[in-house]
Order: C-alpha cells, then sequence, then structure tokens
C-alpha cells in the first residue's frame, strides 16, 4: 500500500468509527462502542506506518474521533438536560482544543528555489494538512535550495491561504 | 478577525455540527423510547385488569435502565391494596408484547427472560417487586 493509500485508509477507519458510534440508536451499545473502538485502532495502527510527523497528527485525530464517538455513545445514557449541557460542553472544549492545535501545527516544507526575500517552497502531502500539497511562495531570506524547514498555514480574510515560516 | 478559517477547520466545524445534530437526536430518540414503554407498560396493566384477571390494577410505573438493561417496574395491587411483588409470568409477556408493539408495531411475540426480549438496543425486563 503506497502512502497515499496509507492516508486514505487512516481518514477511511477513523470517520468509519463515527456511523459506528451513532448506530448505538439500533445497536446494544457495548457493540456500537467495540465497533466504533475498533475503527479507531485500526486506524491508529494504519497511522503507524507513517512519517513521524503524521503519526503524531493522527495520534490527535485518534483522540478527538474518541471524544466523539464517546458523546455519541453517552447520548443514549443521559436523559437530564445537566447531562445533555455537560456533553456539548465537553464537545465545544475539544473543538477549541483542537482548532488551537490546527493553528499552531506547524507543516514540514522543502525549498525549492530562493529569490531576493522570497522563496519557494514544496509542501508534500499529508494526513492532516491545511492546504493541499504544492509549491507555495513564502516572504523569508535567508534560506538555502534543499532546505527542510517548519511552516504554517495563514488564511486571512477575504484572501487565499498563504504559508509563512512557523 | 486576524484570521479566517483553514479549509480544515470547515471540515472540522462540519463534523462537530454533525455530531452536536446526532447527540441531540440519539437523547431525544433515548427519551421516546422511554416514554413508549412507560406507556405500554400502562396498557398491559389496564388490558390485563379487563381481560385477565379484574381483581389487579397498577398504579405508579417506574424505571430503571443501564447501557444493556431496560426493566420497567410496575406497581401492582389486588382489590384489598395488597401489593403484588410477582403478578406472574402471563403478565409480564404482555407487558412485553405491548413493549414491542409499542417499539416495532408488532405484538406477535413474547419471551421468558430478560436475556431473551432483546429488541434493538436493550434487553426488556419486567420486575414488579421493584419500585
Amino acid at each position: 500500500m503506497n502512502l497515499r493509500n496509507k492516508r486514505l485508509a487512516v481518514k477511511s477507519l477513523f470517520f468509519l468509527a463515527l456511523p459506528s458510534a451513532a448506530s448505538s440508536a439500533l445497536l446494544p451499545l457495548i457493540v456500537s462502542a467495540i465497533a466504533a473502538a475498533a475503527f479507531i485502532a485500526l486506524g491508529w495502527l494504519t497511522s503507524q506506518k507513517l512519517s513521524e510527523y503524521e503519526r503524531s497528527t493522527a495520534t490527535a485525530l485518534c483522540a478527538l474521533d474518541a471524544v466523539l464517538c464517546a458523546a455519541l455513545i453517552s447520548a443514549n445514557l443521559f436523559s437530564s438536560s445537566i447531562g445533555l449541557a455537560a456533553c456539548l460542553a465537553v464537545l465545544g472544549a475539544t473543538y477549541a482544543v483542537f482548532k488551537m492545535a490546527i493553528a499552531k501545527t506547524p507543516l514540514e516544507a522543502k525549498v525549492v528555489s530562493t529569490e531576493n526575500r522570497f522563496a519557494v517552497v514544496e509542501v508534500g502531502d499529508a494526513l492532516l494538512s491545511p492546504v493541499p500539497s504544492g509549491l507555495y511562495e513564502i516572504n523569508a531570506h535567508g534560506l538555502k535550495k534543499g532546505e527542510v524547514l517548519k511552516v504554517k498555514a495563514v488564511k486571512p480574510l477575504w484572501s487565499k491561504t498563504r504559508l509563512e515560516l512557523a | 478577525m486576524k484570521h479566517g478559517q483553514l479549509s480544515l477547520e470547515y471540515l472540522l466545524v462540519i463534523v462537530f455540527v454533525v455530531t452536536l445534530v446526532a447527540v441531540f437526536m440519539l437523547n431525544a430518540a433515548n427519551d421516546a423510547e422511554t416514554s413508549i414503554v412507560i406507556a405500554s407498560v400502562r396498557r398491559a396493566c389496564s388490558d390485563y385488569s379487563l381481560e385477565v384477571n379484574s381483581s389487579r390494577y397498577c398504579t405508579g410505573i417506574t424505571y430503571f435502565k443501564n447501557s444493556t438493561y431496560f426493566t420497567a417496574s410496575p406497581r401492582v395491587y389486588d382489590k384489598q391494596g395488597n401489593r403484588v411483588p410477582n403478578p406472574g409470568a402471563e403478565f409480564n409477556s404482555m407487558a412485553l408484547r405491548k413493549i414491542k408493539g409499542g417499539i416495532t408495531g408488532n405484538e406477535t411475540w413474547a419471551c421468558s427472560n430478560c436475556a431473551d426480549c432483546i429488541i434493538g438496543k436493550y434487553s426488556y425486563c419486567i420486575n414488579a417487586s421493584k419500585g
């Protein structure tokens, strides 16, 4: 299996955990929980064949998936509005943490060419990347061709996503 | 706002919104199922008094559920006002048939113990001695 297919397999397995957890509406909770846990575990195991950078991303995705699945399964257990409010608060907090993590996670990019204050860098495919793979211009000088950098994606309102040095 | 949303974050927002809606729907479905079970046991109590034993009647109905079992506990009394903790297999069977009818629309079913009475995610039990 090539890297592209491995990434697709990891994303698919993590995604399949969610409908498995939601199936708790019809199936015994233990069955749904085991199915969701199996998909998450398989996704995580598959991700261990990726690069170190992507492995850490996969672990973050794995944790996010586990929280979402737990919320879906536990929705069958509480019947009070306090339980529902607590569940929503946990989901909200998880979203905030993950959004912060995405904003702070740097991407690996390789310098392809340099010119004055600009450099063209190549971003490869990744499990969880805020930009598609390809060539991007970044505003930086003193870089050497072939150098591997950490960059972060920035999206100002009303304009395209650009990369900056992390 | 200094920064907009990355496309990845839009995907994350969609996943979270879908999950939130699913949590609400599962919670509502769970509450609806509880209401159906209580109403079905109430109907079984009425039918049992009318069709089988007119000296028996129910007052309150309580329930307990965990991840596997849903136990409904009707308080059954006789005409003298004495609690009947074990109204018998016929009563339990009728209540379980009504529960099945309430949930699936098909009452042609009976079972003898909790472990056999699986409808969807729960094993349904009747225990008149609790509650």
